[in-house]
């Protein structure tokens, strides 16, 4: 069927591969450059392949996740727009692996919790709170300031990203609070008794975390019941709410300390997920699972242990792309300078 | 990319790519499809689009070339100043390169 196209047909079709801020820079000379070269060999799958590949490569380099050969600027917000999308779902898988690790320390009455599963518990405990203060503050700042830039300088493109983040988070609180009217904390967390609370608290997450985790899966094909909507509707408003954070990084204006700001937010996210899988990997070696009734670390939960374990990798990466992009933008700079 | 001093560092990632760009740019300012003829008459060497695209966007933000308006969709690109230095540095390399390898295998080895 590709021979019945026209060549600027098919060197605007191979164009659509690359993402749209290269498409914007290269768009034109490219179209042109293919037209010429399919009028000269209509067949060439080396030629193809090569674009696939690196079209693929432009849009890693986009993500933050592979050195990014575009504008200088859009590089630490691509770092940290795809940061916060990766810890976001980090943290919700964060939160659960808290919530076991804290509801079965000191849990069961005939084994003594030894210390090095208390340290244990104390690192992951900080680590997920590193993670999501971390998130809550980046959130504040950008909507924020995206709220601002709305009312003051009528920036329309920041609406849609402020109702998308608006309604995702109505959906996660009604969420929160139908999981929990009728289960753990009924009646209220006794905020007077700290150790107490912090049980309810880990026990309430984990009732939350979990069913935002396996609910799609206990949902089937039953979509739409009330139960069912709830069950789908949770992952989804996450992935909604942590996709418009991305875009507000995007569509955010860079200033100096902006830059610097969104540079040590990237490092901070990936180390506070590297943090944790490290706190999380002692807890479990030091047998934090043996001092409870709970079952041990199962099939599924090590499954996803390797899924985070691959989120926070991303993370990592994206972290040192964008610091050595830096490194590589002041090194240019000093060579520019020189000559 | 860092900077260590060594020519083929400063032209990045794939040097030998980069480094045919450039030879062909020190000839004069060319837009992207009479740059791959350019290298493939000299160098014998075809260089996919996205490659060369890849290779362009590279050498621009390095400074090394630098993209010349144009009325049409071609955009000629031309060799900066640093662009030539780098060029010379890492040509001269290779050139040594060249003369060693040349000298060893005419002390040692035969071809028929």
């Amino acid at each position: 069927m590709t021979s019945l196209m026209t060549p600027s047909r098919r060197a605007t079709r191979l164009l659509r591969y690359y993402p749209k801020s290269w498409r914007d820079r290269y768009g034109d000379e490219f179209v042109d450059f293919m037209e010429q070269s399919i009028v000269d060999q209509p067949h060439n799958t080396r030629r193809t392949s090569n674009i696939i590949l690196k079209s693929f490569k432009a849009r890693l380099g986009e993500l933050g996740l592979l050195g990014s050969t575009m504008e200088s600027a859009t590089a630490p917000k691509a770092a940290l727009s795809t940061s916060t999308v990766l810890a976001a779902v980090f943290t919700v898988f964060a939160l659960f692996y808290w919530s076991c690790a804290m509801v079965a320390w000191n849990s069961n009455p005939h084994v003594a919790t030894t210390l090095a599963v208390s340290i244990g518990t104390a690192a992951i405990t900080v680590s997920t709170m590193l993670l999501s203060l971390t998130l809550l503050l980046l959130s504040v700042v950008l909507i924020w300031h995206a709220l601002r830039s709305a009312l003051s300088k009528h920036d329309k493109r920041v609406v849609w990203p402020l109702v998308l983040i608006l309604g995702s988070t109505t959906v996660i609180v009604n969420s929160i609070h139908q999981y929990l009217r009728f289960t753990i904390a009924r009646g209220g967390i006794e905020w007077t008794h700290v150790g107490v609370a912090l049980k309810q608290v880990a026990g309430a997450t984990q009732w939350v975390t979990q069913r935002t985790i396996w609910g799609p899966s206990w949902t089937g094909w039953h979509i739409f019941t009330a139960q069912g909507l709830l069950n789908v509707g949770t992952p989804v408003a996450v992935l909604v709410l942590a996709l418009s954070m991305a875009k507000l990084i995007r569509l955010s204006e860079v200033s100096a300390f902006a830059t610097r700001a969104g540079r040590w937010a990237t490092t901070s996210l990936a180390l506070g997920m590297l943090f944790f899988l490290v706190s999380f990997a002692g807890w479990e070696l030091a047998g934090g699972f043996n001092n409870s009734w709970m079952a041990r670390f199962t099939q599924m939960q090590k499954s996803l242990f390797v899924v985070i374990a691959f989120i926070a990798l991303l993370g990592l990466v994206t972290s040192w792309k964008a610091r050595s992009h830096h490194e590589s933008i002041e090194i240019i700079k000093l060579n520019r300078e020189s000559s | 990319m860092k900077d260590t001093g060594i020519p083929s560092d400063r032209l990045g990632k794939n040097p030998n790519v980069s480094a045919l760009i450039l030879s062909s740019l020190a000839g004069g300012e060319k837009h992207g499809y009479a740059l791959v003829k350019d290298v493939a008459e000299f160098a014998g060497v075809e260089l996919p689009p996205g490659t060369l695209y890849e290779a362009l966007a590279r050498l621009e933000r390095a400074g090394l070339i630098e993209a010349l308006a144009s009325d049409d969709r071609r955009r000629p690109y031309r060799l900066t100043g640093a662009g030539a230095t780098t060029l010379s540095d890492y040509l001269a390399t290779q050139h040594q390169v060249v003369k060693v390898g040349q000298s060893r295998l005419s002390r040692g080895w035969s071809f028929s």
